[in-house]
């Protein structure tokens, strides 16, 4: 039955063409989410902007995304790598 | 069409008893009014005689008054935040993202923002409830600073709502079709914005200086005027408090209302597009009683 489920999962991933514009989007997303974290949250930085107080509202909703964020900035290990795998995509 | 009125100056010039002078005014001309306090150190209570409290209390038919607290408004709403939170999140996240709220009560902002929101409430929600609004504000650059936040914010907040759109967009792409709650409060608070923006800049507000006829505070007013003219918030009238009566004969006096008169005459060069209005001194302490005196000199 194993051998089965191998020979379905080498077929999916050959097959899949779809993949490589997922991860591209993936990519994209992940980017704008630190973007808009960073626009919306930079108090965490320490910077201070008068929009501070309306944001606390955004914060329950927010979690989720600032935890991926932060094991995405512990898990890095050089800029270096971060910036030659936009050449590369492939996961 | 609700009318409203800021009171903006200098400490000390006599914006709370001009602007309940002014509020008195508008209720004999049978105006409903409300007068509102957003000066941290509230001092309506003590010219009006009543104990006016963080809700709208009635002093006459016609009159209410309201002291905004600050403190008060920005823990109603890190409360309402918790409670939203509670609802949502897991028990583990929720202690950190407690701290960050507790930290964010005492963080510089909070209080101007807390008060500024409690303003647009105000002027939204009872805007056909009265037919005038007073606002007594807190020494000049505090809270006439408010009045251009507005602009800043509608900026600010379009910005943000550009970039999570994108977000929406990106995610509907890869099949996470699901509500954004953050793109609905962002569009929330834009509104909000919007609206107090129309009401500010409406024909209908209005806003008046308070000074004394003397150095400082005539170049604090001037210093307003700048601040307000770059933000394309004209003012429409100067107030000068507490002029000293020109019949007294004393020396001493004499000096000091030569000195008054030269201020009062700068004043009235510069800005002689504005309405100036001159309020002389009287001879007794500012309460109830000695109100009515000012209502008709206004």
């Amino acid at each position: 039955m194993k051998f089965l489920d191998n020979i379905v999962l080498f077929f999916t991933g050959a097959l899949s063409f779809n993949r490589k514009a997922y991860a591209l989007i993936d990519k994209d997303l992940r980017q704008e989410e630190d973007n808009f974290l960073l626009a919306a949250r930079a108090d965490l930085l320490g910077l201070n902007f008068p929009t501070m107080y309306y944001m606390l509202e955004l914060i329950p909703y927010m979690v989720e995304e600032e935890e991926a964020w932060i094991k995405r900035m512990v898990k890095r290990k050089s800029i270096w790598e971060e910036r030659f795998s936009d050449l590369d995509i492939d996961p | 069409m609700l009318k409203v009125e800021f009171y903006g100056g200098k400490g000390g010039v006599g914006k709370t008893t001009l602007s309940s002078a002014r509020a008195y005014y508008y209720t004999k001309l049978g105006k409903k009014t409300l007068l509102v306090s957003t000066d941290p150190a509230h001092s309506i209570s003590d010219v009006l005689g009543v104990q006016v409290g963080s809700k709208i209390k009635s002093i006459t038919p016609l009159l209410d008054a309201i002291e905004i607290d600050p403190e008060e408004e920005a823990n109603l709403y890190i409360d309402q935040i918790r409670r939203d939170m509670n609802a949502i999140l897991s028990p583990v996240v929720l202690e950190d993202v407690n701290k960050q709220l507790r930290a964010a009560k005492v963080m510089p902002g909070t209080h101007e923002a807390s008060l500024f929101d409690k303003m647009i409430e105000l002027m939204d929600r009872y805007k056909d409830v009265y037919e005038v609004m007073i606002f007594d504000t807190a020494p000049t650059g505090h809270t006439l600073r408010l009045l251009t936040l507005p602009e800043l914010l509608i900026e600010w907040f379009a910005g943000l709502i550009k970039k999570r759109e994108k977000i929406v967009k990106l995610k509907a792409m890869l099949g996470l079709k699901e509500e954004d709650p953050i793109l609905t409060r962002l569009k929330m608070r834009h509104a909000i914005f919007l609206k107090a923006k129309d009401i500010i800049q409406s024909e209908n507000t209005s806003i008046h200086l308070v000074m004394n006829p003397e150095k400082m505070p005539l170049e604090e007013t001037k210093k307003a005027m700048r601040f307000l003219s770059e933000a394309h918030q004209p003012v429409t009238e100067i107030i000068i408090n507490k002029i000293l009566p020109p019949n007294i004969v004393d020396p001493f006096f004499k000096n000091r209302i030569e000195k008054e008169q030269e201020v009062i005459s700068e004043v009235k060069a510069i800005y002689k597009d504005l309405k100036i209005t001159e309020i002389y001194m009287i001879d007794q302490d500012m309460d109830a009683d000695s109100l009515i005196k000012i209502i008709d000199l206004l």
